[in-house]
């Protein structure tokens, strides 16, 4: 199952300060689903303030990308520029 | 109480009516339609508005509508001869002098000013000269670049 | 729409990618016809104008508009209770994601004034004097409240509180007192105690940077339009029509296809323009007074009430190895983010360390409210700051090791296959080959004079890509049109029309490029964050592909041949199928019988790229220090990167001897100071002292080439990183010209005069 880690962001205000899961999902959408389930809110703040980083790669909004066991995925706080 | 002022803008008549506050850059802009000039600072410390009067390099934002009566005003939509660029026109598309554009009329103006005055400036001469237009995008590199590149050209033009 | 191209096979030979020509807007920008934001006029148009706070902290008691509104001349006057009520809410609108009412209030104050410059009304009139002569008749009433402007005075636990709601968020436990600091956010690795006792040398220092603005020359400036149907026009200078419309939408509560914003030349952004402040105010000013409505900035108020970007603290702790291995890194940054939340500390805490492996260590960053302006996105927004601080550490560390500092650097560097201190794994990076590139430049072995010093420091940007439309229109004379939603900041049309030309085997001069409004291109995140080239040209790119593919599709049908028989060759149809031998076809041919194959020829490409490849940044900078007076001249600089592939190199170029100038500025003269009462005391060009050319050598551009996989050119961003590492190559400079550690900027004559007796 892939695991997650969260990298900055104040996720932790929906965790009560846990900062990495392993979480049952085969795409990015489901695996913000089932950690919204966990963390009421949490899915939302992600969708909103969270970049994903996933096996190296930055996506802004990756929820179509697959998930094997293997991915690494990191949760960083989106990115803007200027 | 409004002011008729007649001028030469880029060695055409023109006539307009002041406000007693105008500025000749409000005038050349919204009088004149000649949008070419800036306004940056409003304060004389951009250079965007760079004109010359009689000769004269002006911050055209610090001199006053109606002090334009009489005079001869060149600005940058007068520095191509019809649709042919002046050489340093030609040379800031060339060297990529431009990022944004926005400072390009003002240091157009005064680097033509320079090259009407001193045919061959150093590099520290045209760095001083135009010392008064700033430039945000480029850092002036490939600025000074074009303008040496036009002096040098203008030069050689002269000669032949 | 997929997001990916494969790179065009190895030995490709690009013809137009990597060459100079002159940009397609060229003409209009040296001849002055350009139309930027205050160029523009709409006939009937009135002036429209902005009451700003004269207080850096107060409660708005009363406003009484009756007599301006009296006045003969006014049309219209706002303020901000006209706006409809806005829940808060996260709006994606470009620069990651921004609150909605936080917006609205900066545009027009409510309850409380949080700045001095926070507007506060606005009147509409028939002439600039009578539009003056309203505001100084609008009657504010104000409540003087103790104001805060500095980070770590905002921090403290009696300091005044802009927003008595506001509780710190990211805390383990919720707090139980409300806060100017909006939020807090840690990134750690291993174990810092652990590191910081096996390491054999220490430096440990304390850096502040001041509030700096963008500094664009062109000020903010719109004209907007709200016609008796609800159907609304602005014209507006800015990084981003369709951001313009998005946010208008929102705070005015209008249907957003019924805004039609046309973007104006923009006379530079930085980061400055990626949001509103004045073109939401225009459309409530234009609706009331049934005209359009004309409002220009003045250099005064772009100042008081726009960007800057933060002032910050910034602590940094460094342990290493004797042989330079860096071991432990404590780094704590504290972020001022104006009167609203949303500092950048967050990219500042995930770039700060992006360039070092290091085993164990912690980053915290604040988020703190302030009596400034709201801060605005700034290049490479926050990595400068914590690039400064983490910079100048590392080349104490090398002094005190003895060290080379690009060795320091290249034992602790970061390579492909190495977990970034943010996170994800490194891939395709060009860091070492960057670092390597200075170490063989001449400037690195070049002698140094009297009073000279050397700096070097390195900074990182990770670019972004993000959603983008493009269409590639075929003309019937065999020229193209190519159409994007991106302003044009510093030459991407020349770009756009480079890639277009590549693929459809055109001279570049064919192909014309246009920044359409947002109705007539679908929708592209703005120009920022180092995107344009790289995801915009992505998608210009597919879209030219898309018509290669049609165009032999025609081809073959014309040649009654498979159209795996036709080959598109350097912008013709080449026919396969021998037993035909047809001559080949032209793409004006094939264009100008397109009714006989189908119609017209175009393709619209709309996608969200990613893929966009972080980048590297290597400054070495020397300077010499007048020991009389203080005064810092620099006399070399060479910046190096690693830009992908360069489109166009000029513009590449450009980019970085740009940005480092800006950063050399924020270095050694540009500050926003206040006085006792927060006002802003050098709010114009005189006394906001940004680099002119006389202040500065040439900028030597190198351009390291990594080409980026995931961009069919192999592109990335490269407007960002040049401002990460200035700030601190000229302050390892100035430390190592005067023997002093400088920790302060801007490091202007007085303080490094100051050093120089201390030390």
């Amino acid at each position: 199952m892939p695991h997650v880690v969260v990298a900055g962001g104040d996720c932790i205000r929906f965790t009560g300060g846990a900062t990495s899961f392993d979480v049952e999902a085969d795409t990015v959408r489901r695996l913000i689903g089932a950690l919204d389930e966990r963390y009421p809110g949490l899915g939302e703040y992600i969708d909103k303030r969270m970049a994903i980083s996933i096996d190296g790669e930055i996506f802004q909004d990756p929820g179509h990308v697959p998930l094997t066991p293997e991915t690494e995925i990191y949760l960083i706080p989106k990115i803007g520029g200027g | 109480m409004k002011q008729h002022v007649t001028a030469t803008v880029n060695g055409d008549p023109v006539e307009f009516l002041s406000d007693p506050g105008m500025t000749l850059l409000d005038a050349l802009r919204d009088e004149l339609g000649l949008t070419g000039s800036k306004e940056g600072c409003g304060s004389g410390d951009c250079g965007a508005c760079s004109v010359v009067v009689d000769g004269r390099l002006v911050c055209s934002c610090l001199m006053l509508a109606a002090e334009a009566e009489g005079h001869r005003i060149e600005t940058i939509e007068g520095m191509a001869e019809g649709s042919v660029l002046h050489p340093l026109q030609r040379k800031f598309i060339e060297h990529a002098a431009l990022q944004c554009g926005f400072c390009t009329p003002g240091l157009l103006v005064a680097a033509k000013a320079l090259l009407d005055s001193n045919p061959d400036p150093s590099e520290t001469e045209v760095r001083y000269w135009l010392a008064g237009n700033l430039c945000r995008c480029t850092g002036y590199d490939k600025v000074i670049r074009a303008v040496m590149d036009a002096g040098a050209e203008m030069r050689q033009a002269r000669v032949a | 729409m997929t997001d990916v191209l494969d790179r065009p096979e190895a030995g490709d030979t690009l013809r137009v990618v990597g060459t100079r020509p002159a940009r397609p807007d060229g003409v209009d920008k040296v001849t002055g016809r350009a139309t930027y934001g205050a160029d523009f006029t709409m006939a009937g148009q009135l002036v429209g104008k902005i009451l700003r706070s004269p207080h850096a902290h107060a409660r708005i008691v009363s406003i009484d508009t009756r007599k301006a509104r009296a006045l003969p001349g006014v049309k219209a006057i706002v303020i901000g209770t006209d706006f409809p009520d806005q829940a808060s809410e996260e709006l994606a609108g470009g620069e990651g994601a921004s609150n909605i009412r936080d917006i609205a209030l900066n545009c027009l104050a409510r309850d409380k004034v949080l700045y001095q410059g926070h507007a506060v009304a606005a009147v509409a009139a028939t002439s600039s004097s009578i539009a003056d002569a309203a505001l100084a008749l609008i009657d504010v009433k104000y409540e003087v409240l103790p104001h805060v402007t500095d980070v770590e005075a905002a921090m403290a636990p009696d300091a005044p509180l802009l927003d008595e709601t506001r509780f710190t968020t990211g805390l383990e436990t919720k707090p139980d007192k409300p806060s100017n600091i909006a939020s807090r956010m840690q990134l750690k690795r291993g174990d810092l105690a652990d590191g910081f006792a096996s390491a054999d040398v220490i430096v440990e220092g304390r850096y502040i940077t001041p509030a700096v603005h963008q500094g664009y020359i062109e000020p903010h400036a719109c004209v907007a339009s709200f016609g008796a149907d609800g159907q609304c026009q602005v014209w507006a200078s800015s990084q981003g029509q369709f951001m313009i419309r998005a946010y208008c939408a929102k705070i005015l509560n209008i249907e957003a296809s019924d805004i039609r914003v046309t973007p104006a030349e923009i006379g530079g952004g930085f980061g400055g323009k990626t949001t509103v402040y004045i073109e939401p105010v225009a459309l409530a000013l234009s609706k009331q007074a049934g005209a359009p409505v004309k409002i220009v900035m003045t250099r005064d108020e772009v100042f008081r009430a726009t960007g800057p970007t933060s002032g910050a603290v910034i602590e940094v702790k460094l342990g290493a190895k004797s042989d330079g291995t860096i071991v432990a890194a404590d780094v704590v940054l504290k972020y001022q983010a104006g009167a609203f939340p949303g500092s950048p500390v967050g990219a500042g805490a995930m770039t700060a360390l992006a360039c070092y492996n290091i085993p164990n260590f912690l980053i915290t960053g604040y988020d703190v409210v302030n009596n400034t302006p709201k801060v605005a996105a700034y290049r490479a927004p926050g990595a400068p700051i914590s690039a400064f601080g983490v910079e100048s550490a590392v080349d104490e560390l090398a002094e005190k090791l003895g060290m080379d500092p690009i060795a320091l650097r290249l034992k602790n560097a970061v390579h492909d296959g190495d977990k970034a201190a943010y996170g994800p794994t490194f891939k395709n990076i060009g860091y070492v080959e960057t670092l390597e590139a200075i170490a063989n430049h001449p400037h690195y072995k070049a002698p140094l004079g009297p009073n000279q010093g050397r700096g070097l420091a390195v900074g990182f940007w990770f670019n972004v890509g993000g959603e983008s439309t493009a269409a590639v229109n075929i003309v019937e004379d065999g020229s193209a049109v190519v159409i994007s939603g991106n302003p044009d900041i510093g030459g991407s049309r020349a770009s756009m029309a480079m890639m277009a030309a590549e693929v459809l085997g055109l001279p570049v001069e064919h192909v014309r490029p246009i920044v359409a409004d947002t109705a007539s291109i679908g929708f592209s995140m703005l120009t920022g964050g180092s995107r344009t080239t790289f995801a915009t040209g992505m998608a210009v790119t597919q879209a030219a592909q898309k018509v290669v593919e049609d165009l032999k599709r025609r081809a073959a049908e014309i040649w009654d041949v498979a159209v795996d028989k036709v080959e598109w060759v350097n912008g013709s149809a080449v026919c396969l199928d021998a037993a035909k031998a047809k001559p080949d076809l032209t793409l004006a041919a094939i264009a100008g019988q397109s009714a006989k194959t189908g119609g017209p020829i175009g393709a619209t490409i709309a996608l969200n790229a990613q893929g966009a490849g972080p980048g590297f940044g290597v400054h070495l900078c020397d300077v010499e220090v007048d020991p009389e007076t203080g005064h810092v001249s620099v006399v070399r600089y060479t910046a190096a990167q690693d830009v992908g592939k360069a489109i166009h190199p000029s513009y590449v170029e450009g980019q970085v001897q740009g940005g480092a100038v800006q950063g050399i500025g924020w270095a050694l003269n540009e500050e926003y100071v206040f006085d006792g009462k927060g006002a802003m005391e050098n709010p114009g060009f005189l006394d906001y002292r940004m680099p002119v050319a006389s202040d500065l050598p040439m900028i030597d551009a190198v351009l390291v080439e990594v080409a980026n996989p995931r961009h069919p050119f192999g592109a990335k961003g490269v407007g960002e990183v040049p401002i990460v590492p200035p700030l601190a190559a000229v302050g390892n400079a100035v430390s190592r010209a005067i023997g002093v550690r400088m920790h302060d900027l801007p490091l202007s004559p007085p303080r490094v005069r100051a050093a120089i007796d201390a030390g």
